[in-house]
Order: C-alpha cells, then structure tokens, then sequence
C-alpha cells in the first residue's frame, strides 16, 4: 500500500537541532521537520514592570492531501485481512492513515505555564496541579 | 533524484528534497511520505513498502533528509527522538492521537467535566485539512537594557509558512497591556519599519 502525501506548497523544512523562528506546528518526516501554514496568531502581552504574561493564540492548517492508489488498495486490503485474520490487528486502524502526528513549537525564554490544543472536536488542556493533588492525580492515571 | 525547489521567489524553499515529484502550476512540489511512528508495527508496514519504491537518490548527497541521516549515523544520533532532544529556549509540545486521549480522560477523571473522547488510537492526530488550534500561556522576564525593558518574541516566517496571498500583518496581531509603576511611559517598537504600532 502506498500512501502519496501531496503537499499543496513546498513546505520548509526545519533541522532537528535548528531552533525555529516562529510558533509553529512541525509534521515530522523523513527525519526532517515541516512547518503547517500559519491561518491566525493572536499575540497578547501584559507586562507587569519588569515580567510580561503572553498568552499566543494560532491556528495552523493541516493542507496535506493523502491519496491512496487504488492498485495498491486492493493489495494491501488482501494483505491486511491476512494480517487481521493473523494477528488480530484492526484493518479499519490501518488504513486510517490519513493523519499525522504534529509538533508544537515556541520559541521562547520564558516558563509556559498552560497550553491548550483543539484539533476539530479534540480538546487537550493542561493545568497546575497543587502539589496535594499530584497524588490522587497519580492515582486516577494509574 | 533531486530537485532545487525554488522557482517562484517567495512560494518555495530553497531545500533540496527527495521523493516522487508533481508538477503544479507554480511550482515543483514534492510527495511526501507519513513516516511518523505513531503505532510501530502499523508504520513500519506501510513505511517499508513505501521506502524501497519511492524514494531514489541518484546522488544520496543531494538529498536532505538521506544526508541529515547519515550526519546522524557519523555523529552517532541515529535514532534520536525529535520530541527528546534538547534545544535550548523551544518549548515543544507533540500532538498525538495517544496523548490526547488519555489527558482528555485525566482532566475528565479530575475536573468531573463531561469531555467527548475517542478512544481509537489514530483518531485523535491532524487529518488532511483539519485545523490545529493552539493557546499557550508564558510568562517571560524582561531585559532592561539601556534604561528599557525588552520584550522579544520570535515571529519571522519563512518562505510558505503563511498562507497564499497573505501578509505577516493579516494574519499575526499583538496587543500589548503595560502595567507600572509609573505614569508616564514610552513605547516603542524596535522596527517601526515592519510594525504598525498603535497606543491607545
């Protein structure tokens, strides 16, 4: 099975031990690192004297277009019902590969204390935990 | 095969890549191939089969991605997990289908917040077109430098990484609230050139 992955503008690529530039999200490929395009970002600063609060807003759009030949579809289908029936592994979760893991980064000398990520109806959120509740949080994840 | 990608000025890279190329209408543009491990046994079937077919150097050196691997070989990093290695001053956060299932669950567990998951391993990394909405919060100490203090946040684009037919300014805004100790202040941007800046 081939997956063609044709990207709708040459991407740049960033080296692993570069440090990039711009908040940015990064799709890893072939050992090199390549920026999604920037749709929107909010900077907001507050400085309080010598000490500046940001809070950066961005939306990045995944333009990748995967593409799936159908020779090999059916090849691998037959393949993969075979490995299905083998080793019992979901046909549907492998053909889902129309996706890819991202990366965010922000350059930045400072601490980041909350990050928030939403991908369509996917939320992720972070939060400061006291240090009393590390424990039970610890619990609840075990 | 490699290609120098930079036809149009400001629409592609000037990195040599490798892989199976199409012709668009203003550029070259490379196919590229989903090589990020996610599931190990998923991606490596998909990865081998894939590796031997499309990618051909004919010269290995005028590929990047073949001589960053042989760089990593010489310097003994081969295998190095990007989200691992230590860069100086980058926060980096991965977002993977794994990692979002199971926070969404923690804060779920924690907070007693109805929370929508999906539980499919794959289901929850960026699909074509899907758009990645992202707010982080920092705090950073100031310089002071010359009787000033110095905010500094990295926003140079390079080459494609807005979108077509769009500015820096159409798409980054920043507001600034400055609160001191004192009632009189000067704010400046250090390029005016590239900055439109607005106190009210």
């Amino acid at each position: 099975m081939i997956l063609q992955l044709d990207v709708l503008c040459a991407l740049s690529a960033f080296p692993l031990h570069a440090r990039p530039t711009c908040p940015t999200v990064l799709i890893p490929f072939e050992e090199q690192l390549y920026s999604l395009p920037a749709q929107k970002l909010d900077v907001n600063v507050e400085f309080q004297i010598s000490t500046a609060f940001v809070r950066v807003t961005g939306k990045w759009q995944n333009i990748a277009i995967y593409k799936v030949r159908l020779g090999y579809l059916l090849s691998a289908f037959l393949t993969f019902m075979l490995i299905q029936w083998v080793f019992g592994i979901s046909l549907t979760a492998v053909i889902r590969g129309e996706q890819s893991d991202c990366m965010f980064v922000l350059p930045l000398n400072g601490t980041v204390t909350s990050i928030s990520i939403k991908v369509a109806n996917r939320l992720y959120e972070t939060v400061v935990l006291p240090k009393d509740e590390v424990k039970r949080v610890a619990e609840v994840c075990s | 095969m490699g290609f120098d990608l930079c036809s149009v000025p400001g629409t592609c890279s000037t990195h040599v890549l490798c892989g199976v190329w199409k012709i668009c209408r203003r550029c070259l543009i490379p196919a590229l191939l989903p090589t990020v491990p996610v599931s190990e046994d998923r991606t490596a079937l998909a990865f081998v089969s894939m590796h031997s077919r499309l990618f051909r150097c004919s010269n290995p050196f005028a590929c990047t991605a073949r001589r960053q691997s042989l760089e990593n070989q010489a310097a003994g990093r081969e295998g190095v997990n990007p989200y691992e290695v230590y860069i100086p001053n980058l926060f980096r956060h991965p977002i993977t289908g794994y990692e979002l299932v199971c926070s969404t669950r923690l804060l779920a567990d924690v907070h007693a917040a109805q929370r929508t998951t999906d539980c499919h391993s794959n289901a929850n990394r960026v699909g074509s077109g899907e758009v990645v909405s992202v707010t982080v919060s920092y705090q950073e100490p100031l310089q002071y430098i010359d009787g000033r203090y110095h905010f500094t946040l990295p926003l140079r684009f390079g080459g494609n990484l807005l979108p077509d037919n769009k500015l820096v300014s159409d798409v980054v805004s920043i507001r600034a609230t400055v609160n001191t100790i004192v009632p009189n202040i000067n704010v400046r941007a250090s390029f005016v050139m590239y900055h439109r800046l607005n106190v009210f």
